[in-house]
């Protein structure tokens, strides 16, 4: 008897005690299907409209009405090559984007170093005017810039066309660099001449290597700021100095969707290239000089 | 080894250091001892060459280093925030001076590895500064600061930035290391525990100005100036007036009562106001009451801490003042006894106001 109630009374128990934590779990897992179905959308939100131009690219017969095209060909970048001068795009996207990130970095670099070690007066304002080609739109800088160029010749010149995009890359990489510069202790610089060493040595040994993931950032940023701009070169350019994001506009102005689609994919690589040395190399503390001495 | 003369250094219209002229000998540690912004970082600073003086000159080993740029004034600097590279190892840090001297590899590992024997290091060579502790961070400071063997060593209020514990244990530490290289050093802080403990010689400095110099002991018990006086140890001060002076001493009265001092060491006459510098540990405390005497006055205990090594109470003397003083942790007594309290005259400074 008392057996039989001691047993009762141990089913009663454990019956009471599982459906609180039943219902926990059923919580946790409703919760994380959530998240994920979120996570997912979010992700198609993004991907979409890459995964859109690159179907594009390599697809045949692509119309309204069908998730994907007829055929898959590779035309499309044969097109690119032969009708659209894939060669001399390239050249041209590169050349440019390489005087716009060495002009860049030539008056961006002294700059932020002035802005973040000297005593300037009114350090706010002038900070405030070097980050102000940001934030006026594209088109109406392009226009100003555009007629000033006619008048010094400047349309239709890589260096002309770099120019431009510096006024662009410029805020850029001061913005970045004078956070990395007044991340560097200042007592750490006056260590190593204590220790001895001419300001060569210091540059070299220790400003050189505290410095490099935002000055690798900066140039990265930029670099691909003016592969990827597209207002500014519009109004600069000419017929000896097509970039990439041009011939895709015109491919798409003479109908050719599909191969301004090829474009676009091939402008991609570069960028993604650069997106992945960037998550492997640069820590994000580091770019704003995130170690003292401390 | 290192004389410094009318040194004067500026900022805008404010005079940090006001022609300060000290010497430094070969063996000794003489530390700059005053509160914040007393001119004492700023003079260490113009030795290092950091800031340009203004005035005045500074020696080296007999050499007029004024107008001889940081790099080359082969000084050794021990930070108080460390100032480490954070992107080299232990190792690399400390071989930096050698590096720089463009000393050959092998001879660059045999020293560095002396230097970090020397500061008990030896088997953190290949970590990075940001792994280890703050002790053992300044403790890198501190070889790569000595591995190139200077004959002047600076150190700007290297142990601030440690806890408690870890002071004491570092001011051995750097007294260990000074007697087996024996290096000149200039030594820099607010605290002046620290500063007993370690300096040969001691400079207080306020204003940027030298109150006094000499050894530990010496300023501890004749102090100069009543900056000195209270600055040191943890004395009261009373207000008074110089009422006579005699040929050992004087007296001065405190509302109702009179105390026998010293002698002053300014020139104050009779009816001068002046301030009375006693310290906590020179009053005795006798239990009962009923004194009588020179310097011994019936008390009331006001207040009592326990402070864990002493007991510290403020005592209030009738119709005069109130000091500050030390028991035995042992000793038992109630908020409101009365007790005998006596100061030898020999303790009692006065001061000008």
């Amino acid at each position: 008897m008392s057996g039989l109630a001691a047993a009762s009374r141990g089913a009663g128990a454990s019956a009471s005690s599982e459906s609180p934590a039943r219902m926990e779990r059923i919580a946790h897992s409703t919760r994380r299907l959530l998240v994920y179905t979120v996570l997912l959308a979010f992700s198609l939100y993004i991907v979409g409209p890459f995964a859109a131009i690159l179907v594009n690219a390599f697809g045949q017969g692509w119309f309204g009405g069908r998730w994907l095209p007829e055929t898959w060909t590779l035309k499309w970048f044969r097109f690119a090559r032969t009708v659209a001068d894939l060669p001399t795009l390239m050249t041209n996207s590169l050349t440019i984007a390489g005087l716009a990130i060495a002009i860049s970095l030539a008056v961006g670099i002294p700059t932020a170093w002035a802005m973040a070690k000297r005593r300037v007066r009114a350090r706010a304002l002038l900070m405030a005017l070097i980050l102000l080609p940001r934030m006026v739109p594209p088109i109406t800088i392009a226009l100003g810039v555009s007629r000033e160029f006619y008048g010094f010749h400047l349309v239709d010149t890589h260096l002309g066309i770099a120019l431009a995009h510096s006024i662009l890359i410029i805020p850029l990489v001061v913005l970045i660099m004078s956070a990395t510069f007044e991340g560097l202790d200042d007592r750490v610089l006056e260590a190593a001449r204590v220790c001895g060493a001419r300001w060569t040595h210091t540059s070299w040994y220790v400003i050189r290597p505290l410095v490099m993931p935002g000055l690798l950032a900066a140039t990265l940023f930029g670099f691909v700021t003016s592969l990827n701009e597209f207002t500014l070169t519009l109004l600069t350019y000419g017929p000896r100095t097509v970039t990439l994001t041009v011939e895709t506009y015109v491919q798409i102005g003479q109908g050719f969707t599909t191969i301004a689609s090829a474009l676009s994919a091939i402008l991609l690589v570069p960028s993604l290239i650069l997106l992945v040395l960037i998550q492997n190399h640069i820590k994000p503390e580091n770019v704003v000089g995130g170690t003292k001495g401390i | 080894m290192v004389a410094l003369r009318g040194l004067t250094k500026r900022f805008g219209d404010a005079v940090a250091v006001d022609a300060i002229d000290l010497d430094v000998y070969a063996d000794e540690l003489v530390t700059l001892l005053g509160p914040s912004g007393c001119g004492k970082t700023t003079t260490l600073r113009c030795v290092t060459g950091s800031l340009e003086i203004d005035a005045g000159s500074i020696r080296i080993g007999g050499v007029d280093v004024t107008r001889v740029p940081t790099h080359r004034r082969q000084v050794g600097l021990v930070f108080q925030n460390f100032a480490l590279f954070p992107h080299m190892t232990v190792g690399e840090n400390v071989a930096f001076p050698l590096k720089v001297r463009r000393v050959p590899a092998k001879e660059i590992r045999d020293r560095v590895g002396e230097a970090l024997m020397l500061v008990r290091l030896g088997h953190v060579a290949d970590r990075y500064p940001r792994e280890l502790s703050g002790g053992q961070q300044q403790r890198v400071g501190l070889a790569r600061a000595i591995v190139y063997r200077p004959p002047l060593v600076l150190f700007d209020e290297p142990l601030s930035n440690l806890d408690a514990k870890l002071r004491r244990e570092m001011r051995y530490e750097i007294r260990r290391l000074r007697d087996e290289l024996g290096f000149a050093a200039i030594y820099v802080t607010h605290d002046q525990e620290e500063a007993l403990a370690l300096s040969d010689r001691i400079a207080v400095m306020n204003d940027g100005v030298i109150h006094q110099i000499g050894e530990p002991a010496e300023i501890y018990a004749n102090p100069r100036t009543l900056f000195v006086a209270e600055f040191l140890g943890n004395p009261n001060r009373i207000a008074g007036t110089l009422v006579a002076r005699r040929a050992a001493g004087a007296v001065v009265q405190v509302g109702t009562t009179e105390v026998e001092t010293r002698a002053p060491v300014d020139a104050i006459r009779p009816g001068e106001e002046v301030v009375l510098v006693i310290r906590p540990e020179a009053v005795a405390v006798a239990r009962s009451g009923g004194a009588s005497g020179a310097n011994r006055w019936e008390a009331r205990v006001v207040a009592l801490s326990f402070l864990g090594e002493r007991q510290e109470c403020r005592l209030a003397v009738d119709g005069g003042f109130v000091v500050h003083a030390y028991l035995p942790p042992t000793r038992r007594h109630a908020l409101g006894d009365v007790v005998a309290i006596e100061v030898p005259a020999g303790e009692c400074r006065v001061f000008r106001t």
